[in-house]
């Protein structure tokens, strides 16, 4: 017989499960369309917020679903041993300027993982890339456990 | 920021930006905010 528990996880377990990952999937929207990507990212669990850099190609459809500070999830799961553990950030997701940044926000993103450049045929100076914000207006997170008896 | 001291071109993105004393220090640390390539002295000029 197959049981499993269900537990809504505190704000600091999300927090703590957020720090630990650096990638999940990024899901956007617009109009009728969704758009979903996988995508790294860092966390700052004094303020609860989400640091992305983005890359878009010339010629990608990314950027149209970026346009605008589009609403946004941002969803980070696991599985170890039969604990399923997933977190789900709702919220804008805001371009961050470099001209705007700030020491605290430099040392962000430098904990910030890096995108996978290499998959771009194009070098760094040809791509776009961009910094974005992520502080969201719902955190939560859920953990399930399954025991087979 | 504060008043601008140094202008940052990173090496491998080409993006640059002004930085003030704090920003370059953790900018040397942290590396490019845009790219997340090293950042080194050669890579700041002054304003």
């Amino acid at each position: 017989m197959t049981t499993s528990s269900e537990v809504e996880m505190s704000a600091s377990a999300v927090d703590a499960f957020l720090g630990r990952h650096e990638t999940g999937v990024l899901s956007l929207a617009r109009d009728d369309s969704p758009y979903a990507i996988p995508v790294s990212y860092g966390y700052d669990e004094a303020s609860r917020e989400a640091f992305l850099r983005l890359v878009s190609a010339a010629d990608g459809e990314k950027r149209a679903f970026l346009a605008s500070d589009p609403e946004a999830r941002l969803v980070v799961h696991d599985e170890a041993e039969r604990v399923y553990t997933s977190a789900i950030a709702v919220g804008t997701l805001e371009r961050v300027d470099p001209e705007t940044l700030t020491a605290e926000t430099i040392a962000q993103y430098g904990e910030t993982r890096r995108p996978l450049f290499e998959m771009w045929a194009d070098g760094k100076p040809d791509l776009d890339i961009e910094l974005y914000r992520l502080a969201p207006e719902r955190l939560t997170g859920r953990k399930i456990t399954v025991e087979t008896e | 920021m504060t008043t601008p001291t140094h202008t940052v071109v990173c090496p491998e993105c080409h993006r640059s930006f002004e930085v003030d004393a704090g920003m370059r220090e953790t900018l040397l640390k942290a590396g490019c905010a845009v790219c997340g390539a090293p950042i080194v002295d050669a890579d700041l000029t002054v304003e």
